[in-house]
């Protein structure tokens, strides 16, 4: 009797360490699926994300630089407030700098990036479909004399990015508030 | 080995993206932007490790100086946090060896878990 009483208690603790070991496995198995999906699919959304540049302009009088991107992926790219927007000055004084994105407004306040809406009705204007164009317009400061041009990168939220080079700015100026 | 697994998702689910190097040939900065593009917060800040790489040439591993000196680099502003989705501003002080007559140049980031972006850059 006590032979089997001992025998059924072995076999109970050793089914529960065998239990316990395999949800922890398991647990383990899935965190590291988990991970590899959302990896996977952040590296898919990348591959199919691409942003091109159409017409640039340089408002003279403003200090401010209107920049058309157009969205040459298959992915539909939003928030556009999620872009990042660099500008640099090669071989110039002007320090370069990540512009930071001005909210609700059209203006070129000093060192921001907004998104000028062709159509202030339109119906989407914080995402960009694949196809879409938006012109992103940028207000600089550019204390330094002599710089001429600039280059500017724009990065899309999951860092997909297009650099154009921009001619024909004049400085020193400043962008209106 | 419940610690290695977690190691091994935070590893998969980290990833950097050097969005641009600004670097002009007369100065002695070179600024770079680098995008989270992964599933984690990076940190901290200083640990993470930056070489500028000039093939043929040389290979810093540059320190890590909120003061700026040369050979070191530093993050902009001072204790900026590294979230997703957040650029890391780098300021890079080139160091006294570095080939300042080559055009291309190479730079390397590491997170402190050891996911590397990498980028060519070329000296205006």
């Amino acid at each position: 009797m006590s032979v089997t009483l001992v025998t059924i208690l072995m076999m109970g603790m050793f089914l529960t360490g065998f239990l316990m070991l395999w949800q922890n496995f398991n647990l383990n198995a899935v965190a590291l699926n988990d991970a590899v999906r959302i990896s996977s699919q952040l590296e898919r959304e990348r591959i199919r994300t691409s942003l091109h540049v159409g017409n640039v302009e340089v408002d003279t009088e403003n200090c401010a630089i209107d920049l058309e991107i157009i969205n040459s992926g298959l992915e539909a790219i939003a928030p556009i407030t999620g872009f990042e927007v660099m500008v640099s000055f090669p071989g110039g004084s002007n320090v370069p700098r990540i512009l930071e994105h001005e909210g609700g407004s059209e203006g070129s306040a000093v060192d921001t990036w907004s998104i000028k809406l062709a159509d202030p009705s339109e119906a989407e204007p914080s995402i960009a479909r694949p196809g879409s164009s938006h012109t992103i317009r940028m207000g600089l400061n550019l204390p330094e004399p002599s710089d001429t041009t600039a280059f500017v990168i724009v990065s899309t939220p999951n860092g997909v990015t297009v650099g154009a080079d921009v001619t024909g700015i004049l400085t020193p100026c400043s962008a209106t508030e | 080995m419940e610690a290695a697994n977690d190691s091994v998702v935070r590893r998969i689910g980290t990833d950097v993206e050097i969005l641009g190097v600004a670097s002009d040939s007369s100065g002695a900065d070179i600024e770079a932007w680098i995008k989270n593009v992964g599933t984690y917060s990076i940190g901290p800040v200083n640990s993470v490790d930056v070489f500028l790489i000039t093939p043929g040439e040389g290979y810093s591993a540059l320190l890590y100086d909120p003061a700026g000196l040369p050979g070191t680099w530093r993050e902009y502003p001072l204790g900026a946090s590294w979230e997703r989705g957040e650029v890391l501003s780098l300021q890079i002080v080139i160091p006294q060896d570095f080939s300042v007559s080559a055009k291309y140049h190479i730079l390397r980031v590491a997170t402190p878990n050891g996911v590397v972006g990498e980028a060519t850059f070329e000296r205006w």
